[in-house]
């Protein structure tokens, strides 16, 4: 990965924070959402990074047991989707949905071409070579089918061409933390309870109720003189 | 033990940013390479 591709693939959610706290967010709004089975997206990620680095492995996979990669890559992410959309909050959700969206469109130009199709002009405009594929990348000709969601756009700054799948993905990825982050001022039970945790300075004390539906008003005679000290007894 | 939580805090912060940030490196298909 070079560090071109790494700003690209930090630069939603990085940018994300920075709007997030913009619109006064923090993150400490991650603590009101469960995000559910993390490790599937690294190990779709440790996927991805051995059919470019491990070339036996990807032979063993695609030609022995005929399994595609991205479609095992694709697949991993989509059951992480799955298993986390339907729990998180509706606004969430549609930044989910935007996501599962530009998966849908990248993985249908894949599906449909072999590997995904580029524009070689794009490429050209940007200063790549045209025609020359990749694990993942293949120049766009006559036979392609639904080029138009193939790497279409370019982007000269960072000199990569994207397609509109990916604008969605990267879209969807930085409204996700926005959303998130903003959860902070919701009042949320579990981001009150980090709240208590900042106050009290004590956040390993197990806190008496973690849901609202806990809580109890008290009565009068409710005070915890248990904690007073000897002094104030006197 | 405030220090603590802060180290939690910004810890799990880095691993959900790396994370979606890892959505694109495996469902985003930007093309990179031939320059």
């Amino acid at each position: 990965m070079s560090l071109r591709f790494f700003l690209l693939t930090i630069a939603p959610p990085v940018v994300g924070v920075a709007l997030g706290y913009l619109l006064g967010g923090r993150l400490s709004g991650f603590r009101s959402i469960r995000i559910r089975a993390l490790w599937l997206v690294w190990l779709a990620a440790g996927v991805q990074f051995a059919q470019y680095s491990v070339g036996g492995l990807r032979h063993f996979i695609e030609d022995t047991l005929g399994v595609p990669m991205l479609a095992l890559i694709f697949a991993i992410v989509l059951v992480w989707l799955a298993v986390n959309l339907p729990r998180w909050p509706a606004a969430i959700r549609a930044a989910g949905i935007l996501i599962v969206l530009g998966a849908s469109f990248n993985g249908l130009a894949i599906a449909l071409n072999g590997r995904m199709p580029y524009d070689p002009g794009a490429a050209v405009d940007v200063g790549l070579h045209a025609g020359i594929e990749t694990p993942k990348n293949e120049p766009a000709d006559a036979n392609t089918r639904l080029g138009f969601l193939g790497d279409t756009i370019p982007i000269p700054l960072l000199r990569k061409v994207i397609s509109p799948g990916d604008v969605l993905i990267s879209f969807g990825a930085g409204a996700l933390v926005v959303l998130a982050m903003r959860r902070h001022r919701r009042g949320d039970p579990l981001a009150e309870s980090s709240t208590a945790e900042e106050v009290n300075h004590e956040p390993d004390v197990e806190l008496a109720a973690h849901h609202r539906s806990d809580l109890h008003v008290g009565r009068s005679g409710d005070a915890a003189l248990h904690h007073r000290r000897a002094v104030d007894r006197r | 033990m405030t220090q603590t939580v802060t180290w939690r805090r910004i810890t799990l912060a880095a691993f959900t940013l790396a994370t979606l940030a890892l959505l694109l490196y495996t469902i985003g298909a930007p093309h990179e390479h031939g320059g």
